[in-house]
């Protein structure tokens, strides 16, 4: 099973997409607080989930759901009280909180029978208890506060007109009279409690046979938060249902968020991406300008969102479930520990791969493997795991800028840089506005990824950077004398 | 009784005192005794805890508050079981205390009470707010011991203070230094400032125009603008900011220091002394209503006061009616 490590939530963007997604209630909260990661084990339980989300994301399109969220933020989280019931002993505090739910659920069940009814929601259950209710509310009146009535016993309706007698007459006396008074008083407010506790004992034990169902309810309570605040996140980004497959992973226009949130600060686009992977090993290469990376996080993002029950940020989505997530790269927090980048990843490489099982499938997003050490060697080893990976019972994506890699792996994929730019055009604008060359060249770029034969080497865009750049001819010259030996 | 009729007009009052024992709860419940209202419910919580019979500091006797059915009270929900009156729960603030959240009931009996509310003025605002929704006329708000805040006008509108024997055995001390708390408590209110100034420190000429001196003490910005004559003190203004300047030589006279409210003024009585003395004005922005000053001639450690005298002495220092607590 993934575990939801600190490290993988923040590398990932889960924390962000979770800091994205509101719930109503305590117990929603406390849903994506404690978030469950489903395996292959739970498939079933995660179909219903991915269901429910998606029911309800058609339902918004139709209806607003905004006073059944409205409704469920009237929740307070009353679990230890009905755990308790079963002391005997809840206080006058407890038993109106309890009172508050049940009333607060008189008005959620009717909304979310609307619901249910038109979207057959799985695995819930939510429903009101009027007859619970009517123990904490003998008279009927429905109103949101509670006090041990009379009514529940004749002895209490005794004593209360007593202490009331006396209280009466303490208003006009005084003196010695008075504190005589005062004591008998004090006599019968203690009669008082003790029947207050007895009636209080005696609400606790006609409860407690619906403790178990109302605990139920409660959970169903969370779960239907959850799933509205899941539906609400998939509209606002346009997510859909992700189609569970054996071991290929496949998005259509995938983003991720947090990426494109600070692409937008800088009035800069995401560029959607496209990319299906197998089981084995496939080779992402390209520029040096991000691309790479941002495909691999966003590989991680969504894959991990499907394993929560979250829709994936695409536009369409097939994901197994997997045994384990890895995430492999250079690390800032590694360096700190005074690890060398290449030792770390080498180390959590290692780590990765000692866990791969027979007959589990796990998912490993390499980035960069080795881009710190010397060329010739990191080549040579970046080429000897995605051999050695190619037999393991794994989905690998690799992102590399060495050369005769992506011919050993079972599939290649490229970062589209400037292959489909307009040269000509760019050079003229270029000429045109010397001083933000670089904005430009970044404008032409397209961060996207296609998938390309593997004997395609390494895009060659750097030479033609630095001849946009408008880069000293006598730098230049030199330059492209060294390439043209190499090919 | 005088009492009722002071506070007749005002939905929110405090009660605070110089020391413990100088006979908050007495006059409390007087106020809960005398209570009338037009139809409305008295609503009564604390800063901090109160009506406990015995003191927990000093073990001494306490008078307990007793209210009558109708009134509407918001204590910690520990405190209840200490409450012998019949209570319906009204709501649960969401506020908590040491002694867990603060719960709003309501009184179905006469009986005593124990108060235990929220310590922080935000919580006391809102608080006062939803006690007024659920249909209080008057809330009123029992003070622990040295917290001032409290007559902040911003969580009450009037407020009265207690003194007595308690505070100390000498007659003349108590009567100065509740006289001097009483001075501080009916300080004008500017005249000049139209707003609350943005920094700590914002210096004010003649001229009307504002010097804001942000990264300055009170005696650097005094020091650096003789210009000017006036001074606003945002925040809390403590001996040790007055001091430097008081003590200086810079031309004093007629220079007026403002704070905030009463509340924030943290001042020592030398102090005030030193401002008449150099004849600097001191005063607030937001005036809060002294009703009353409260006298109690018994002393909870053995020392009681002639109870004439003391009501004389203290009539004489203040400018706002007397009252004695054990009338």
């Amino acid at each position: 099973m993934i575990v939801l490590s600190y490290e993988l939530m923040e590398k990932s963007g889960l924390r962000y997409v979770l800091d994205m997604l509101g719930t109503c209630s305590p117990y929603g909260a406390q849903r994506k607080r404690r978030l469950r990661v489903y395996d292959r084990a739970s498939r079933a339980e995660l179909v219903d989930e991915l269901y429910n989300v998606r029911r309800i994301v058609e339902y918004m399109g139709e209806h607003d759901c905004s006073g059944l969220e409205r409704l469920l933020m009237g929740l307070k989280d009353i679990r230890r009280s009905v755990e308790a019931l079963g002391s005997l002993a809840l206080s006058d505090v407890e038993l109106f909180e309890l009172k508050r739910f049940f009333l607060q659920l008189e008005r959620i069940a009717p909304e979310y029978a609307q619901l249910d009814e038109a979207c057959e929601l799985r695995g819930m259950h939510i429903a009101s208890y009027p007859e619970a209710l009517r123990i904490l509310d003998p008279e009927g009146q429905r109103a949101p506060t509670f006090m041990v009535s009379s009514r529940y016993s004749e002895r209490l309706t005794a004593i209360r007109r007593e202490k009331r007698d006396i209280e009466e007459r303490i208003r006009s006396a005084d003196g010695g009279e008075r504190e005589q008074l005062m004591l008998e008083r004090t006599r019968i407010a203690a009669c008082e409690d003790e029947e207050q506790a007895n009636v209080r004992r005696g609400l606790c034990e006609r409860l407690l046979p619906y403790a178990r169902d109302v605990l139920l309810t409660i959970d169903s309570l969370g779960r239907l938060d959850f799933t509205l605040g899941r539906a609400r996140l998939a509209r606002a980004h346009g997510c859909c249902a992700p189609e569970l497959t054996d071991a290929r992973v496949a998005f259509e226009g995938m983003t991720h968020p947090q990426v494109a949130h600070a692409l937008e600060q800088r009035s800069k686009a995401f560029t959607p991406i496209d990319v299906s992977v197998d089981r084995g090993v496939t080779v992402i290469t390209g520029a040096n300008m991000g691309g790479k990376s941002v495909a691999l996080n966003s590989i991680a993002l969504n894959v991990l969102c499907v394993h929560c029950g979250i829709f994936p940020f695409a536009r369409s989505a097939a994901v197994p479930l997997f045994d384990g997530l890895h995430m492999i790269s250079e690390d800032a927090q590694d360096a700190s520990r005074g690890l060398s980048s290449f030792g770390a990843e080498m180390l959590q490489l290692d780590g990765a791969v000692s866990q791969l099982r027979e007959g589990e499938l796990a998912l490993l997003l390499i980035d960069e493997l080795a881009r710190g050490t010397n060329p010739d060697e990191g080549a040579s080893i970046v080429r000897g795991v995605v051999a050695m990976l190619r037999a393991e019972a794994a989905v690998t994506v690799l992102a590399t800028h060495y050369d005769d890699v992506a011919c050993l792996a079972d599939a290649h994929y490229q970062v589209k840089g400037m292959a489909q730019a307009d040269l000509a055009e760019l050079r003229r604008r270029i000429q045109l506005q010397r001083t933000a060359s670089i904005e430009l060249i970044e404008e032409c770029m397209d961060y996207g990824i296609a998938r390309v034969d593997g004997n395609n080497g390494v895009p060659k865009d750097a030479v033609e950077i630095c001849e946009l750049l408008g880069i000293n001819e006598k730098i230049m010259r030199s330059i492209k004398n060294f390439v043209d030996k190499r090919r | 009784m005088i009492l009722t009729e002071l506070v007749a007009k005002y939905g929110s009052l405090s009660i605070i005192g110089m020391c413990k024992n100088a006979g908050k709860t007495t006059v409390l419940n007087a106020l809960v005794t005398g209570w009338r209202g037009n139809g409305g419910a008295l609503a009564l919580t604390s800063i901090g805890r109160d009506g406990e019979s015995q003191d927990v500091v000093t073990g001494t006797h306490k008078p307990r508050i007793y209210v009558q059915e109708g009134a509407l009270i918001a204590t910690a929900a520990e405190l209840l079981m200490h409450c012998d009156v019949t209570q319906e729960v009204l709501g649960a603030t969401g506020i908590s205390t040491p002694l867990g959240e603060v719960v709003i009931v309501r009184a179905r009996s006469d009986g005593y009470v124990q108060l235990g509310g929220p310590s922080m003025a935000q919580q006391l605002i809102w608080l006062n707010g939803e006690l007024a929704r659920l249909g209080a006329e008057l809330v009123i708000i029992d003070g622990a011991i040295s917290r001032k805040s409290l007559c902040a006008p911003a969580v009450t509108e009037a407020t009265i203070l207690c003194t007595g024997a308690s505070y100390s055995p000498s007659i003349e001390k108590v009567v100065q230094d509740t006289a001097r708390a009483a001075q501080l408590l009916t300080l004008p209110k500017s005249e000049y400032w139209r707003h609350v100034p943005q920094a700590r420190i914002t210096l004010g000429a003649r001229a009307g125009e504002e010097l804001p001196c942000p990264d300055m003490t009170l005696h650097e910005a005094v020091r650096a603008h003789p210009e000017c004559d006036r001074v606003f003190m945002r925040g809390a203004v403590t001996d040790s900011m007055l001091l430097p300047v008081l003590t200086s030589a810079a031309p004093l006279e007629g220079y007026e220091f403002c704070a905030e409210d009463a509340s924030k003024l943290l001042l020592s009585p030398q102090v005030v002394e030193k401002l008449e003395l150099r004849r600097c004005a001191l005063s607030v922005f937001r005036r809060t209503e002294l009703l009353a000053v409260a006298v109690n001639p018994v002393s909870a450690y053995g020392t009681d006061f002639d109870r004439s005298e003391l009501r004389r002495r203290m009539c004489a220092a203040v400018d706002v009616p007397v009252i004695d607590v054990m009338e």
